[in-house]
């Protein structure tokens, strides 16, 4: 056999290409490693402006005109400027931090990113899908020492209301700007403690931050009277693989569940936790790559974690040369779960699940460990 | 994302799983590769889903990545790689040996050629992407889709693989 022409290599082509059967689309795993992305974009994006703030504060020059003031724990004032309810060139929040002037842009131009200079974010109206008519998504992102809130709110929604851990009340009126409604607020690190919204004249509903690096993410929002999960935080798996030590902690409280990795961290709402097994006995959910610490290069092995059914007491993953790993898991918020870190090969081939006999309860397939 | 656009990124990924899947299969020849790879292209394209749903040609965007994932996954584990001489079972192996062999035979030339040859022989012969969208999927100027392409025929023609690697 050999390919003489074109025609011949296309027919050849057609015949071995279109015969691969691939598996079913996998859009649960790929939705939840698209997140994971959106949310590594977030860090990156505040630890990029957090280097460059580092390095204005080596250069004198630059800081003559861009000092950041040091702001103590509760020693600070913010403002937010009335805007009315068509943005001005884009720009979806304004007021003061101290004595500097703060303001969030959102220009069509701009796509799905966000760019910051101090006290400056400008984010793409793209960047945060829609809302339904009386929701809020708050998107968080930091650089230096301020954190910014920014995100689209539903047509019903009034206002949102932004309260400080100094006392102080921000009150955010929603302005219209690429086709959308949007709040915006900027204060300094850990200052943001809770967000209202508001229909009407009515609380519709209200969201406590989990902290994220200083900056407050906004996942789970509950009803008033409605007390969310208690808080509470649990190891749920460490070690050390090829040298690299990893852990993942998840955090429960009224913000949902938010696992936190040597690298990273995923956020998941209470209400969509019960949904992360969708009739599985072991879900793994969320997954980063494991970093060296000292270069950052990026490992091949995988942290991740796992949702197991209230039945399973551990898992044993079985890989391709043989070799089994067991991993126990933990009550954590009213779920299971479970930490793991496994290299990127030999592969996972199997998962078996046990309950707290010893009995198998599921000798399942290998789909969704490692990312 | 809200439910509406999830669900639009649903259908969005059925209709073009397959697709991807196996161009990646003609990247890399082998399926679970293949799988990552596409799962890869479709989980940046939630991540911006915004922007590629809007994009003129989001097949492109998600052609580009499995290229380049692709690519970035020879430069990560070039070292620790072993090519083995065995070609990757084919899932959908139900057809005779003779014309098993023969498919084997090819998946194992193109793997011989140099990566960018493959790619531009894959997407322009298989996918039948014209010069100018496999540039465009290439990162590349057309006049390199050319030789790429026609270097890569060239080799094929007189692959010793596909020679020796099944019937005449």
């Amino acid at each position: 056999m050999s390919v003489q022409d074109e025609h011949e290599l296309r027919a050849r082509l057609g015949a071995l290409l279109d015969g691969i059967e691939p598996r079913p689309a996998p859009v649960t795993r790929v939705v939840r490693r698209g997140r994971g992305i959106r949310m590594r974009r977030w860090i990156s994006v505040a630890a990029g402006i957090a280097v460059i703030v580092a390095g204005a504060a080596l250069i004198p020059g630059f800081l003559q005109t861009h000092r950041v003031a040091p702001i103590s724990q509760l020693h600070y004032k913010v403002t937010v400027t009335p805007l009315g309810t068509n943005a001005k060139g884009g720009v979806v929040g304004a007021g003061t931090i101290g004595t500097k002037r703060w303001r969030v842009v959102v220009n069509r131009s701009q796509g799905g990113g966000c760019t910051s200079q101090l006290y400056l974010l400008t984010c793409g109206s793209a960047y945060i899908g829609s809302v339904g008519p009386r929701e809020v998504s708050l998107d968080s992102a930091s650089a230096g020492g301020t954190q910014y809130e920014l995100g689209p709110v539903g047509a019903d929604v009034t206002r949102v209301v932004i309260q400080l851990s100094n006392g102080t009340v921000l009150s955010l009126r929603p302005v219209s700007a690429g086709g959308k409604r949007w709040v915006a607020v900027a204060a300094p690190l850990r200052a943001i403690t809770r967000a209202v919204s508001y229909v009407g004249q009515s609380e519709y509903q209200y969201a406590i931050p989990f902290d994220t690096n200083g900056a407050a993410g906004f996942i789970t929002w509950l009803r008033p009277g409605q007390a969310g999960l208690p808080v509470a935080s649990r190891s749920v798996g460490s070690g050390e693989l090829d040298g690299v030590s990893w852990h993942a902690v998840v955090h429960t409280g009224p913000w949902g569940y938010c696992a936190v990795f040597s690298d990273g961290s995923t956020c998941v709402p209470a209400s969509s936790a019960s949904q992360l097994l969708a009739g599985r006995v072991v879900a793994p959910f969320t997954c980063s790559r494991l970093y060296k610490s000292s270069s950052r290069k990026a490992m091949e092995a995988s942290s991740g974690i796992a949702a197991v059914a209230p039945d399973v007491k551990d898992v044993v993953l079985q890989f391709a040369d043989g070799g089994r790993l067991r991993i126990a898991a933990v009550s954590v918020g009213g779920i299971r779960m479970l930490g793991y870190a496994i290299p990127p090969r030999p592969k996972v081939v199997r998962t078996l699940a046990y309950g707290v006999h010893g009995q198998l309860l599921q000798s399942g397939s290998a789909a969704g460990w490692g990312c | 994302m809200d439910a509406t656009a999830d669900a639009e990124f649903s259908d969005f990924m059925h209709g073009r799983w397959s697709q991807l899947v196996r161009l990646g299969y003609g990247l890399t020849g082998d399926l679970q590769l293949a799988e990552d790879l596409a799962q890869t292209a479709f989980a940046r394209a939630y991540a911006s889903w915004a922007r590629v749903r809007r994009a003129d040609n989001p097949d492109a965007y998600l052609r580009r990545v499995v290229v380049n994932a692709n690519r970035s996954r020879f430069r990560k584990v070039r070292v620790g790689e072993v090519l083995t001489e065995t070609v990757p079972d084919l899932v959908a192996a139900t057809d005779g040996t003779d014309q098993r062999h023969t498919r084997d035979a090819l998946v194992g030339a193109l793997m011989e050629l140099p990566y960018g040859q493959r790619a531009a022989v894959v997407l322009r012969y298989w996918l039948d992407l014209t010069e100018t969208e496999t540039a465009l999927v290439l990162g590349c100027s057309v006049g390199n889709v050319k030789s790429q392409a026609s270097r890569g025929l060239t080799k094929l023609r007189t692959s010793p693989v596909l020679l020796e690697g099944g019937p005449a």
